[in-house]
C-alpha cells in the first residue's frame, strides 16, 4: 500500500510501466490526496524517453512483399494451364487488383521455355516400308473362281472317264499303222493271217488312252519267236476244265471266237476270271487277270511279249496305282487285263 | 498400329522426342541413339499400341531410356560436348535462351524433364505423371519447385527480362 514513506518507489514503478491498472489508479489517487507530491510524480514521468514520430514508418521501406501460398499456387497453376475456368477467372481478378500478384506472375512467365524447333537428324532411317495392299479387280476374282471350278470339273470328269474306260493298247506290225480296237470292230477270223498267229514277228505296242492322247510308242517290244506256243486245244481244255474262265466276247463276236480259238497266243500261268457279274452284264471283252508271269517276268498277250516291269512302270507313271479298288484293268489287243495295283 | 500409323508417328513426333532428349542429355549422338531405340521399341510393340496413344508411349519409352542412360553415364562430359554443338537452333533472343538454359541445367533431372514436357509438349500433370511414372501431385510439386528455382535464379542473377 502506498504511503508517505514509500511513495517514491511506487512513483518509479509507475514510470517504468511495471504496475497494473489497479496499482496505477491507487498511485494516481495518492497523488491527488497529496498535491505537494504531484511535482515529483510528474518529474519522474517526464524522464521516460519517447521515439520521435519521424522514425515511425521507416521500417516499411525494408519490408519485402510477401505472397501468400494461395497466390503462389494459383500463379503456378495458371502458368501451367491447370486452373479450371472459375479459378482462372478468380486469378485474373486478383491480377488486375494486386500489383504484387501481377509482378509475381510476370516473373513466372519468364521461366516458361520459349518454343524451340529442333529437327531430328536422319529421320528417314526410322521409317518402315509400307506394304501396299494388292487390289484384285472383282472381275478377275470371278474369272479365277470360274477357272478353278472348271479345272476341278475337268479333272473329276477325266478321273471318272479313266476309271470307266480302260486304256487300250493296239498291236501293230512293223510297216503297218497302229489300229485301235475301235477302228476295226468288224475284224473277222479270216483277217488274221495264220502266219501271224503261228510265228509272231516283232510287234510294237502302242497305247492309246481315253484322253484321246496319242502317244508315241515308248518302247518296241520284240516278240519272242521262241515262246512255247500253247495250242488252242490245250487252252480250250483248260478253259473248259476249270469252268471258271469266262471269255467275254466283244462285238463283233467273230473276233472273240477267233481269239478263243487261237488262245494259244496267250500264255498265262494263272487265270482268274470275274464270275460275279451276270452274263448279260458282262463285257464282251476277254477278261484275264494276270497274277503271275513267267520266271523271266514276261507275259504274252495276243502273241505279244510284254515285260511286266515295263508294264508296271507304265501303270505307275499313269497313276494306276492310286485306285481305291486295288485293281486296274487295261485292254491289250481286245484282252482286258486286270492287274493288282498293290503290286505296283 | 499399322505401318502407316508408325510412319506417321515418326514424321510427327521424332523431332519432339529428339528435342526432349537432347535438351536433357545435352548430347546429340546419344540422343539419336535413344530415339532409335525408342522407335524400335515402338515398332516391335506396335500391335499393342493404339495410334492415338503413340506419342505418349514414345515419350514414356524415351524418358525411361534416358533415365537409364543418365544413371550409367557421367553428365559432365555430356554438357561439355553439347556446348560445342553448333546444331542447336538459334533463337532471336539468344540471351534469354542462354539464361533459361542455364536455369534449366541447374534443376534436377526429373525437374528438368517435367519442365520440358510441360513447356514444349504441353502435357497435363496427369499425362506427365504417366510418362514419368509419378502421381499428379508429385508432378505438381516438382514443377512448382522447378519454377520457383528458375525464377529465383533469374532474379538472383539480376537478369532483368
Amino acid at each position: 500500500m502506498i504511503n508517505l514513506n514509500n511513495y517514491e518507489a511506487w512513483f518509479l514503478l509507475y514510470t517504468d510501466n511495471e504496475l497494473d491498472a489497479a496499482q496505477k489508479t491507487m498511485v494516481e489517487r495518492f497523488v491527488a490526496v497529496h498535491p505537494q507530491l504531484r511535482e515529483a510524480f510528474e518529474g519522474l514521468k517526464n524522464t521516460v524517453l519517447k521515439a520521435p514520430p519521424q522514425y515511425a514508418n521507416n521500417w516499411n521501406g525494408l519490408l519485402k512483399p510477401e505472397l501468400s501460398m494461395d497466390w503462389q499456387e494459383k500463379a503456378l497453376l495458371a502458368l501451367d494451364g491447370e486452373l479450371d475456368a472459375p479459378r482462372q477467372k478468380e486469378w485474373n481478378d486478383i491480377l488486375q487488383e494486386n500489383k504484387d500478384a501481377q509482378a509475381f506472375h510476370d516473373s513466372l512467365l519468364k521461366t516458361k521455355l520459349p518454343t524451340e524447333l529442333m529437327e531430328c537428324p536422319n529421320k528417314e532411317t526410322l521409317l518402315r516400308k509400307e506394304k501396299k495392299p494388292i487390289i484384285i479387280p472383282i472381275w478377275l476374282r470371278y474369272v479365277s473362281v470360274a477357272a478353278v471350278l472348271t479345272g476341278i470339273v475337268w479333272f473329276a470328269w477325266n478321273i471318272l472317264k479313266t476309271e470307266k474306260t480302260p486304256p487300250t493298247m493296239a498291236v501293230t506290225q512293223p510297216g503297218r499303222n497302229a489300229i485301235s480296237d475301235s477302228s476295226r470292230p468288224s475284224m473277222s477270223r479270216q483277217d488274221i493271217h495264220p502266219d501271224i498267229a503261228e510265228s509272231p514277228k516283232a510287234n510294237i505296242v502302242k497305247a492309246s488312252f481315253a484322253s484321246n492322247k496319242t502317244e508315241k510308242p515308248k518302247e518296241k517290244i520284240k516278240s519272242n519267236n521262241h515262246i512255247p506256243i500253247v495250242h488252242a486245244a490245250q487252252v480250250e481244255d483248260r478253259l473248259v476244265h476249270t469252268e471258271k474262265i469266262e471269255v467275254k466276247t466283244m462285238a463283233p463276236p467273230t473276233i472273240t471266237n477267233a481269239i478263243v480259238q487261237d488262245a494259244a497266243l496267250v500264255n498265262i500261268n494263272a487265270v482268274n476270271v470275274e464270275t460275279t457279274k451276270p452274263a448279260a452284264a458282262r463285257s464282251g471283252k476277254r477278261m484275264v487277270v494276270l497274277n503271275d508271269t513267267d520266271n523271266a517276268g514276261k507275259v504274252y498277250v495276243a502273241n505279244t511279249e510284254i515285260k511286266t516291269q515295263k508294264l508296271f512302270g507304265w501303270l505307275k507313271k499313269n497313276k494306276f496305282g492310286k485306285s481305291k479298288t486295288n485293281t486296274k484293268k487295261i485292254e491289250i489287243a481286245n484282252f482286258e487285263i486286270t492287274v493288282k495295283t498293290n503290286e505296283l | 498400329m499399322t505401318e502407316k500409323d508408325y510412319n506417321d508417328c515418326v514424321r510427327r513426333y521424332a523431332d519432339n522426342v529428339f528435342r526432349f532428349i537432347v535438351k536433357n542429355l545435352q548430347h546429340e549422338e546419344n540422343a539419336r541413339d535413344i530415339i532409335q531405340s525408342s522407335f524400335e521399341k515402338l515398332w516391335v510393340n506396335r500391335a499393342q499400341v493404339e495410334p492415338e496413344k503413340s506419342k505418349s508411349y514414345l515419350f514414356t519409352v524415351a524418358y525411361r531410356l534416358m533415365i537409364d542412360f543418365l544413371r550409367k553415364h557421367s553428365r559432365t562430359q555430356l554438357t561439355e560436348d553439347f556446348a560445342q554443338d553448333s546444331r542447336t537452333v538459334d533463337q532471336p533472343d539468344t540471351q534469354l535462351r542462354k539464361i533459361l538454359d542455364e536455369a534449366l541445367q541447374r534443376l534436377s533431372d526429373i525437374q528438368r524433364s517435367l519442365v520440358l514436357l510441360k513447356d514444349y509438349e504441353g502435357y497435363s500433370y496427369e499425362e506427365i505423371g504417366t510418362i514419368a511414372n509419378l502421381s499428379s501431385s508429385q508432378v505438381k510439386v516438382y514443377l512448382h519447385r522447378a519454377r520457383l528455382a528458375m525464377r529465383a535464379y533469374l532474379v538472383g542473377m539480376h537478369y532483368v527480362l
